[in-house]
């Protein structure tokens, strides 16, 4: 387990509880992480073992991603 | 006239008494002079907070105003006056013999026991020498009749 | 190259829409009705003759000299307390005021000593040249009357001296003190003959006086005088040039005797701060020219391994083949870069280019990371565009302020002076902070709420005030209709009338009573004009960016944006905050704020640089450390910033560091990063720099240099030299011709060059082709992004929570005399005022613990732990504890955590969950030690 998994479940997640209140906020994560995060932040997090420590919304948005 | 010895908690309450009224500061410095006979200046910072203003300002106005004292004052005053007409009627002299007694206009006396303060017309001028001793004016004064009363 | 005198009208200028006509000395002229005679003549050229006058005060009418006739009007009244009535003649010199003059000036001389010669302002005395100008040639009273000339000096602040010996009581300091600082620190004590200037029966040091200058600045004699021109003499020559501390960005004239800086002091014209600053911009600029700065590049091949002095030359190619070293081994993403918010925008910009064009990457990023990120992100997202909506001289029309996590009288001084001058005159101020700040109360100032909320509750805050304005009817519908998205601001209004978001609810969030809430509400929301002004307070939490919306939200429900007097405005930390982040140093965006994967702007871009450019964002700087710690991120360019120091959490920030095999730092002093860096190149002053910084108001303003770089090279031509080492070259013959390549890549900044700013001294952005000399108030007709977007805005409780173990929350500030992490001003004299970091904690939560006022205390939270000493106040509340963060050696942020933002990753510095014991040894080395070792090393 790295450091950055670590950190990035832990945005992840505080990034879909700040979009609850968006009309879509799987699209509003989604569209988040196209904007601010490097292409390899999305592919490290997918592949990591920590993807079960991720609540609904963000489990959803990186699946979508 | 008897005074209440300060302490700073007492003092803060007289200031929050006035704190609130229009034109605040020198009904606050009054209120502080009449019951404790003076103002103590290590209270001004907090005076100033209670009444919204700076330390500057409260020093200003306690050092504009010849009556502000800043340190307490003897258990007897008496107030000379050494003004025209009462200079005219002797005060000089006066003056004079008060000093050859202890008591030097502008200082306190020998004895530490009262405060003798020159001031400049008392509207007693028909019956001068005059003066106020504790508060009461008195009129045709001599020093003999002043140091009497002070001591009595 | 001459001394700039800039002119004194006498009294202040006067806006009025009728005009008057009069005739002064046989002159016709048409003012503004209200503006003095004085004024009058003086705009036509004629200087009447004064001492207690002067343009940045109001008419006092005490010295008697500026006398003038009028016909038809009996006696001579002064010139500067008479308004200029329709058909007025004036004379302001006759024979009979020429005599009355002379009369005034001898008896002023008479008690003055007469040691022009000797004296500090010789040249530089408005009695001496009054003496001159009335003709006065000799004096009739003898000095042996009563007098003042043994008077004593006092010297006690180290910056200026007070020598009573000279005062004519004029009361020029007094006023300035009082309309211009607002501080109120000086009065006239005593009366008639005995009256003298004091600073409240103490010296200056113990008085309440700030040291701002406004006093020494005001005096027309040398009474108050600043200590260097004492040493010095008086200056030759004027470069004008804009301080380099904080965001408001205050114009100063650098004056020099020779090549020597003999004083700064503000200028007039500057747009920002109209004649005053404070005590940092003014007095500490002494650290320019300190013992520890360095001057020669240094390398080393470990961070174990002395610092070696090599040339420019060396230290580019090691720091270059090192770079390329990394890349080689570890892959193109593995470096970046860190800009800083201290640096020119023309420095920025050339660093955001070396790291995209040259390194190849986005990963460039900026200190405005850990202060300011959520404020771009917020605003874009509401008006469509990353700044301030309003100029700091709009506060002036304000009816209520709403001032949020920020505290001007400490962090933006000049500006506080500016929102204290409007409070007196009569608006409404409503403080949002854990901590009862100054303006809570001070002298002549008393906000009218004060909501008291438990640090990280902010967003339940502003809401709850929203909730009000929706529930009862103060909405401004017509702002709603005409300048919002319709479907969005629907949303929002179901949203914020949930019950959920009314003050009783938030109440039990933020402990602050519904009843204050609601009235704070009406009153914000019943105004002609309210404004909301907010600082770190606001963006250091994890809902930063949410309070950013959800205070753009309020304003755009009440209709407080698009005029002045209103808006949403950042009171930005470092100087050029606001152009570190304008000029493309975040690793999703290029200058002007356009996202990398847009391809119209990304191939412009890689047209004018000649280079392919990548389409994804790149890594921010907790996502570095993060990578670093991880093995994947391996060198770093870092420009100007003290991250060992400044970022959270100094354990994981260290740790990332050690890990990585590049680090390059490029600053003034050796500082704690630098402990870990392998090439350290030195940086430059902004005495030396060539440039630009865009302050909060999105004011553009000219850094001019006074000497050349005392290091050899300006910071730009060293990232030039590094991309040329590189591989990509990049070639420049000045930083204007950095700002002509800004310019034409970036629509806001169109307009703008260093040509267009000597010519018209600063304009704010947009400045462009539609508005030439900039744009003080934004969205006035309609917003940037067209139409207003309201944003749902819930709150969501930080993680960062108090519990048992760690029972009380920690916020951090900063202080009046030093600034962020102190280099600058711990190494000036600003260190008499506050020598070491404190940490206030409430009566009750030190008994409980046996914390004695003044005594030292072990700070702990879940990361770190740190000494400090504590000071017992009613500031905070209990359950909260306030720190700041000047100085290593008490290392505040080696307790705050890593939680940020959660959409900018800004550091959650303002809520960190503590414990406190007694301690009895005082703060370790920690910083030091570091810096030390790096001096240390270099001596040997
Ligand atoms: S330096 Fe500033 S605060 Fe101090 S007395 Fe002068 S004007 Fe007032
Ligand atoms: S100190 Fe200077 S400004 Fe103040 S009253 Fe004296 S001469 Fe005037
Ligand atoms: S207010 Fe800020 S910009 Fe102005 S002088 Fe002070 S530190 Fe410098
Ligand atoms: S002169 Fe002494 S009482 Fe009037
Ligand atoms: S300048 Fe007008 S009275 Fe002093």
């Amino acid at each position: 387990m790295s450091s950055s998994s670590d950190s990035l479940v832990r945005m992840i997640n505080q990034i879909a509880a700040n979009s609850m209140g968006a009309h879509d906020p799987v699209a509003a994560v989604v569209k988040h992480l196209h904007s601010f995060w490097t292409p390899k932040m999305c592919s490290d997090l997918k592949s990591s073992n920590l993807t079960s420590e991720l609540n609904a919304v963000a489990a959803q948005a990186l699946a979508a991603l | 006239m008897k005074y209440l010895t300060w302490t700073d908690e007492a003092a803060l309450e007289v200031v929050r008494e006035h704190a609130e009224k229009p034109g605040p500061m020198l009904l606050t410095l009054q209120a502080l002079q009449e019951r404790f006979g003076y103002v103590e200046t290590s209270l001004l910072p907090s005076i100033a907070k209670e009444l919204n203003v700076s330390r500057a300002e409260v020093h200003g106005v306690l050092t504009y105003y010849s009556d502000f004292r800043t340190t307490p004052p003897a258990s007897r005053q008496i107030h000379l006056c050494v003004a025209e007409a009462c200079q005219a009627l002797g005060v000089r002299d006066v003056v004079k013999e008060l000093a050859a007694a202890g008591y030097e206009v502008g200082e306190r006396s020998k004895d530490g026991a009262t405060d003798v303060v020159g001031v400049y017309c008392l509207g007693n001028c028909a019956l001068g020498p005059a003066a106020l001793v504790d508060g009461n004016l008195c009129g045709r004064v001599s020093a003999k009749s002043l140091v009497a009363q002070v001591t009595s | 190259m001459t001394l700039l005198h800039e002119p004194d009208l006498g009294t202040p200028a006067v806006k009025s829409d009728i005009e008057v006509e009069l005739v002064i000395d046989g002159m016709p002229t048409r003012v503004p009705a209200g503006t003095s005679v004085m004024r009058a003549a003086a705009l036509l050229g004629t200087a009447v003759p004064k001492l207690c006058a002067t343009d940045s005060l109001e008419a006092f009418g005490s010295c008697r000299l500026c006398l003038v006739e009028i016909d038809g009007k009996k006696g001579t009244p002064a010139s500067c307390t008479t308004p200029c009535e329709p058909g007025m003649v004036v004379h302001t010199q006759t024979p009979k005021l020429e005599k009355m003059r002379r009369g005034v000036m001898e008896l002023y001389i008479s008690d003055h000593p007469l040691d022009c010669l000797t004296c500090p302002a010789n040249g530089d005395c408005e009695l001496q040249d009054m003496a001159g100008v009335v003709g006065l040639r000799d004096v009739r009273y003898g000095l042996e009357g009563a007098n003042h000339l043994d008077a004593p000096t006092d010297d006690s602040n180290p910056y200026f001296s007070f020598d009573e010996s000279k005062c004519i009581a004029c009361s020029r300091c007094v006023r300035a003190c009082d309309e211009v600082q607002g501080t109120f620190a000086l009065t006239i004590e005593g009366r008639g003959f005995d009256s003298k200037i004091s600073p409240g029966g103490t010296d200056f040091m113990s008085s309440d006086c700030v040291s701002c200058g406004a006093c020494v600045q005001a005096c027309p004699t040398s009474t108050l005088q600043e200590k260097t021109v004492i040493q010095i003499g008086i200056p030759t020559r004027t470069v004008e040039t804009t301080c380099a501390y904080c965001g408001v960005g205050c114009s100063f004239k650098a004056e020099l005797k020779g090549n020597e800086l003999v004083r700064m002091v503000p200028l007039k014209s500057g747009g920002a701060n109209e004649g005053h600053s404070c005590v940092k911009g003014r007095f500490a600029w002494g650290y320019a020219s300190h013992p520890d700065r360095q001057l020669e590049p240094m390398v080393r091949e470990s961070i174990t391994d002395p610092w070696r002095k090599v040339s420019w030359n060396e230290a580019i190619t090691y720091a270059a083949t090192r770079l390329k070293d990394v890349q080689a081994k570890y892959g193109q993403q593995s470096i970046g870069g860190i800009s800083s918010s201290r640096c020119t925008n023309e420095e920025v910009f050339v660093v955001q280019k070396m790291v995209r064009a040259a390194f190849g990457n986005n990963n460039i990023d900026t200190c405005a990371r850990v202060c300011h990120s959520p404020t771009g992100y917020g605003l874009k997202q509401t008006f469509g565009t990353s700044a301030g909506t309003q100029n700091f001289a709009s506060v002036a029309k304000a009816d209520v302020i709403l001032l949020i996590g920020a505290n001007p009288t400490d962090a933006h001084p000049v500006f506080a002076s500016r929102m204290k001058r409007r409070l007196r005159q009569g608006a409404k101020l409503i403080v949002v902070d854990p901590r009862r700040i100054d303006l809570v109360r001070t002298a002549h100032i008393k906000a009218e709420h004060h909501l008291q909320l438990l640090p990280g509750t902010n967003v339940a805050i502003v809401n709850a005030l929203a909730h009000v304005a929706a529930t009862e009817g103060l909405l401004d519908e017509e702002f709603i209709q005409t300048r919002t998205e319709e479907k969005a601001f629907r949303d929002w209004f179901e949203f914020i009338k949930k019950p959920e978001n009314s003050p009783e609810s938030v109440e039990a969030i933020s402990g602050v009573p519904a009843s204050e809430l609601r009235a704070a509400a009406r009153l914000f929301a019943t105004a002609n004009n309210s404004a909301i002004y907010y600082g770190l307070g606001v963006t250091e939490h994890s809902q930063g960016s949410t309070m950013v919306m959800g205070m753009a939200n309020l304003a755009m429900a009440t209709g407080n944006i698009g005029r002045e007097g209103v808006g949403v405005n950042p009171l930005r930390g470092q100087n050029n905050v606001q152009g570190a982040c304008d000029m493309g140093s975040f690793p999703h965006e290029f200058s002007g704020y356009r996202h990398v994967s847009d391809d119209t702007v990304r191939h412009q871009f890689e047209e004018l640089w000649g280079t392919a450019l990548q389409a994804e964002p790149g890594l921010r700087i907790p996502n570095m450390l993060d990578s670093a710690i991880d093995g994947e991120f391996k060198g770093i360019f870092i420009h100007g910033e003290d991250i060992a120091q400044s970022d959270p959490n100094t354990k994981h920030v260290k740790a990332a560091l050690g890990a990585m095999e590049c680090v390059i730092v490029q600053d003034l002093f050796l500082n704690e990063t630098a402990a870990f860096a392998h090439v350290f190149f030195p940086g430059t002053s902004f005495l030396e720099k060539d440039g630009t910084f865009t302050n909060a108001e999105r004011r553009i303003n000219r850094v001019r240099p006074i000497q050349p770089p005392k290091t050899g090279k300006h910071e730009w031509e060293i990232v030039a030299e590094l991309s040329q080492a590189l591989g990509y070259p990049m070639q420049y013959g000045s930083s204007a011709e950095i700002m002509d390549e800004i310019a034409t890549s970036t629509p806001t900044f169109a307009g703008v060059s260093f040509a267009h700013l000597d010519k018209v001294g600063s304009v704010q952005w947009p400045c462009n082709e539609e508005n030439p000399v900039g744009t003080p108030t934004m969205h006035v007709d309609g917003f940037v992004r067209g139409l207003g977007q309201f944003m749902v805005t819930p709150y969501v409780a930080t993680e960062e929570k108090s519990n048992r173990k760690f029972p009380l929350l920690l916020t951090t500030g900063r202080i009046l005399s030093q600034y962020n992490v102190g280099a600058q001003t711990r190494r000036t004299e600003n260190v008499n005022w506050y020598p070491e970091d404190l940490l206030e904690m409430h009566e009750s939560d030190a008994e409980l613990r046996g914390i004695v006022d003044g005594s030292f205390a072990t700070l702990s939270s879940r990361v770190g732990e740190t000494v400090m000493k504590v000071t017992i106040t009613d500031r905070v509340p209990p359950g909260v504890v306030y720190s700041t963060f000047h100085y290593p050696t008490s290392g505040a942020n080696v307790v705050t955590t890593d939680y940020s933002d959660w959409a900018t990753n800004c550091p959650e510095y303002k809520v960190t969950a503590v414990e406190l014991r007694p301690s009895i040894k005082p703060p370790q080395e920690i910083g030091m030690a570091a810096a030390d070792l790096g001096l240390e090393l270099v001596n040997e």
